[in-house]
């Protein structure tokens, strides 16, 4: 959801709320009802490597496991325009934090700010050597969408229903990284995941394969773009 | 306009998003998305009008696409083509072949079954009905003197006919003229002449086939089936009785190359679509369709091949199993079905909706929220079954059905299916020719869902491997406190009376080999039987088979139907068509061992199915009457001693 969102962090109810019913319902929780310290208490036995929960006084939020400096830096990438303090609204951080975040961005030279002319505060942000830009965010999914091609078409051997287990041998990567990107690509419409036939595939290939958050067992792949 | 309760009312009792397979493609009963699977559709017209162009072009398709992505849909659009647009092509459906051995005979009868098969609902007229007015067209415009009408006459009748060629079956004249005995003799001259090599036999059947006295003996023999004497005298054709199964098979090829003839001479086309082929299960059934399709592409006319295989399937086996001449005939024209986008998504909802409502409900998808469903497809592409159970899901949910019951368990989808799958076969029976291979594929699924409680269990089952042997299962039978019983099941089609003597002479001698043995005869009432005044001997080999404790089982014509139903499911369950929605699993393919299980659980002691017959029949001790009586007089006589 968050990569579909494009975002670094969602609340805790947009995640509730945007999650596929089934996936609410298999969590035991109910869209619009259950409360934040349930869902909390759900989803921390589903998050994985990759994600983790961050508090914000009374708020919390769903986020990507990142340095809380990226996720200042992204939100600056987003919007450079932002001042200080709607920046420091907008971030899942507390305002000791932020601040502390801010000054060591400033001290390191890896973030610059603009005054206004009136008010004399920060209205906006200048990155400095940004190797990690929003543009280089993409570059990674364009890298990961290449290497996650090229294991594809190594294992497929022409074929155009191409084995989930087999790809993820090829690839060897994490888990969480393997289910990120194969997910992104199927929300991107790149590939369309099949059922197969379970009983042509060992146990151990079915648990290497896919499970959806709605439950539905993916065998095979079919990259559907022409690239 | 339908208002918003009223909606919620129809809904309630008349989901439209229930059922996701076509099952049947003779069957249809929601509208069509055409830009769905569009591409794979465009192929299959192309190749159409390019065999119709040239029908002499060895042409086949594969079309691939996993469970529910629309392969049966896709035939059943081709066959609404047919019937819509009165296209040039013919149609015909094949299930997988069940003997590997008959593999001629067995593509001539499915085929002959799709045309001697009224395609409209309400019409009586068959595909074969409309070849033989396209027949009787060319007959009459040659300028061949037909006795009994005058030359205005004859030109009448050739107007009528190029308008409709099924005028004749309405036209007054024409029934004269078709009735003249002079009528038949200058046909068969005509078509022995025009069509060299053309099967005489076959010629034969074709002219009669008009007439309703041997309409029911001609499908019969285009079905393959060895007919009695009498009847091929009647068709004037030739005895199959004593025939070779290798001579059966070539016969069986003749006619489908005179078929070819005929259609490729009249501008038609036949289209051979091969559905279900995951229920090739050997290698021998595998080559068996490889076969079939070198056949129809490379020695036939005007025969068109489309096979559906599911993908995954066919990319890691079939196309490894099978003779590369055929993997490369139908590698050369293959479509793969891939998903729907969110806009025909939407539309499957929205046909289904409107057809349901009676009205075009436009974008109000009123009770579903339109938005939520275009979020969740366009977060990836689905195929068609997943969107219809998507629908669903989000339609329960709105129809506030109590959490438990929005998800049909396996056991509701099982006999949901069975239940359609019935009613349909009860319906339309009359277009399913007995088949001893189906017959002997449901008693596989009973001998394999014997409940627990029947009081014995199957120890071990050898089944035959070819239609020649008389015996079609052999099983020993563990019986609670009694022990083995040595049982078999002779399951018989055949209309020739020596063909039936002899397996009842072989169920004779299987009584014979011990007492304790047990041998059931099972025939389905379509197959008639005469009694003893035209079938004497068989009628008293019969009686020696009852009497010496076999077990003879008449499937009427229900039974029948529920038998071909377990078989039609077990395609399906096989397939991987037949799939559940839970909250905890998700959308999951029924296995078949489930649907063993179900069977024995909960279907087994149906009194339709007659399985309750068999465990009953099994647990009796054999009752041998002759022995009795020899034991009764031999008590006698101690008594008088």
């Amino acid at each position: 959801m968050l990569r579909q969102r494009k975002k670094d962090y969602l609340t805790v109810n947009q995640v509730r709320d945007g999650l596929p019913v089934e996936a609410v319902r298999s969590l035991g929780l109910k869209k619009g009802k259950s409360s934040v310290k349930e869902v909390i208490n759900r989803l921390l036995l589903h998050l994985g490597e990759n994600l983790t929960i961050l508090r914000n006084g009374r708020s919390s939020y769903v986020a990507f496991n990142l340095l809380l400096k990226d996720i200042v830096l992204n939100k600056i990438r987003e919007n450079p325009n932002l001042s200080s303090k709607r920046l420091r609204s907008l971030l899942p951080i507390n305002n000791r934090t932020f601040v502390e975040i801010l000054n060591d961005l400033f001290k390191n030279g890896e973030l610059k700010g603009v005054i206004n002319e009136k008010t004399h505060l920060l209205k906006g942000f200048i990155i400095s050597s940004d190797g990690g830009s929003a543009e280089s965010v993409r570059q990674d999914d364009v890298q990961e969408k290449k290497l996650f091609k090229n294991a594809y078409d190594k294992v497929s051997k022409g074929r155009r229903f191409v084995r989930i287990h087999l790809i993820r041998e090829e690839l060897n990567w994490s888990n969480e990284r393997f289910v990120r990107v194969l997910e992104w690509l199927k929300s991107e419409l790149v590939i369309q995941l099949q059922g197969g036939d379970p009983s042509t595939f060992s146990k151990s290939e079915i648990e290497q394969s896919y499970i959806d958050n709605t439950g539905r067992l993916r065998l095979t792949a079919t990259w559907i773009t022409d690239d | 306009m339908i208002e918003a309760s009223t909606k919620i009312e129809i809904l309630k009792t008349n989901n439209p998003f229930v059922s996701a397979s076509t099952g049947d493609p003779w069957v249809n009963r929601f509208p069509d998305i055409q830009s769905i699977n569009d591409k794979a559709y465009s192929l299959i017209s192309r190749l159409i009008d390019q065999k119709l162009n040239n029908v002499q072009d060895g042409i086949s398709c594969l079309i691939l696409g996993e469970a529910g992505a629309g392969k049966t849909h896709l035939i059943s659009r081709l066959l609404q083509r047919k019937i819509k647009d009165n296209s040039l092509f013919l149609f015909s459906y094949i299930q997988p072949i069940e003997d590997p051995h008959q593999t001629f005979r067995y593509l001539l009868r499915e085929i002959a079954v799709s045309l001697c098969r009224p395609i409209k609902e309400d019409k009586i007229a068959s595909q074969l009905d409309s070849l033989f007015g396209l027949f009787l067209l060319d007959l009459l415009g040659k300028k061949i003197k037909i006795t009994s009408i005058t030359r205005q006459e004859q030109k009448g009748l050739i107007q009528k006919l190029r308008q409709n060629p099924l005028s004749y079956l309405s036209s007054k004249i024409l029934k004269s003229v078709l009735e003249n005995p002079k009528f038949e003799q200058i046909a068969r001259n005509y078509l022995m002449n025009t069509f060299s090599g053309i099967d005489r036999n076959f010629v034969n059947v074709f002219l009669k086939y008009r007439c309703i006295h041997h309409r029911s003996h001609s499908i019969s023999w285009l079905k393959s089936v060895v007919l009695d004497e009498r009847d091929c005298e009647e068709l004037g054709v030739a005895k199959r009785i004593d025939m070779s199964e290798r001579a059966l098979e070539q016969e069986a090829r003749d006619i489908l190359n005179s078929i070819g003839m005929i259609l490729g001479k009249y501008g038609r086309l036949l289209v051979v679509c091969f559905d279900r082929m995951e229920n090739l299960n050997t290698l021998d059934h595998v080559h068996s369709f490889g076969k079939m399709l070198e056949f129809l592409v490379d020695h036939t006319y005007a025969m068109l091949p489309i096979a559906f295989f599911r993908g995954q399937l066919w990319e890691e086996r079939f196309s490894h199993e099978l003779n590369q001449h055929v993997v490369s005939r139908l590698h050369s024209n293959t479509a793969v079905l891939t998903g729907c986008d969110s806009s025909d998504a939407l539309n499957i909802v929205k046909a289904r909706l409107s057809f349901i409502f009676g009205e075009d409900i436009g974008d109000d998808f009123y009770p579903i929220d339109k938005q939520k469903l275009t979020q969740v497809f366009q977060s990836e592409i689905l195929s068609p079954r997943e969107i219809i159970f998507e629908a669903n899901r989000v339609l329960n949910e709105i129809l506030d059905n109590p959490i438990g019951d929005q998800f049909e368990s396996v056991n509701s989808v099982l006999m949901n299916l069975l239940k359609r799958e019935y009613a349909n076969l009860k319906k339309n029976l009359k277009e399913i020719a007995p088949d001893r291979m189906r017959l002997r594929r449901t008693l596989g699924i009973y001998l394999n869902s014997i409940p627990q409680k029947s009081g014995f269990k199957v120890a071990s089952v050898k089944v035959a491997k070819s239609e020649k042997e008389y015996i079609d299962c052999e099983c020993v039978i563990d019986i609670e406190e009694k022990g083995e019983t040595k049982i078999a099941f002779i399951i018989d089609d055949a209309q020739h009376h020596r063909a039936v003597d002899a397996k009842l002479r072989r169920g004779v001698e299987f009584l014979e080999d011990n007492l304790t043995n047990k041998v059931y005869y099972i025939r389905e009432r379509r197959s008639k039987f005469p009694g003893a005044e035209v079938w004497k001997r068989t009628n008293k080999t019969l009686k020696e088979f009852k009497d010496k404790g076999g077990i003879d089982i008449r499937l009427s014509q229900s039974q029948a139907a529920f038998w071909y139903t377990l078989t039609f499911a077990n395609y399906k369950i096989i397939d991987g068509e037949v799939t559940n929605y839970n909250d905890i699993n998700g959308l999951q393919t029924v296995s078949e061992d489930r649907f063993l299980e179900f069977i024995a659980n909960d279907l087994h002691d149906q009194q339709g199915l007659s399985f309750k017959d068999l465990d009953k029949a099994i647990l009796k001790p054999r009752i041998d009457r002759l022995k009795r009586k020899r034991l009764e007089k031999l008590s006698v006589l101690q008594l008088y001693e």
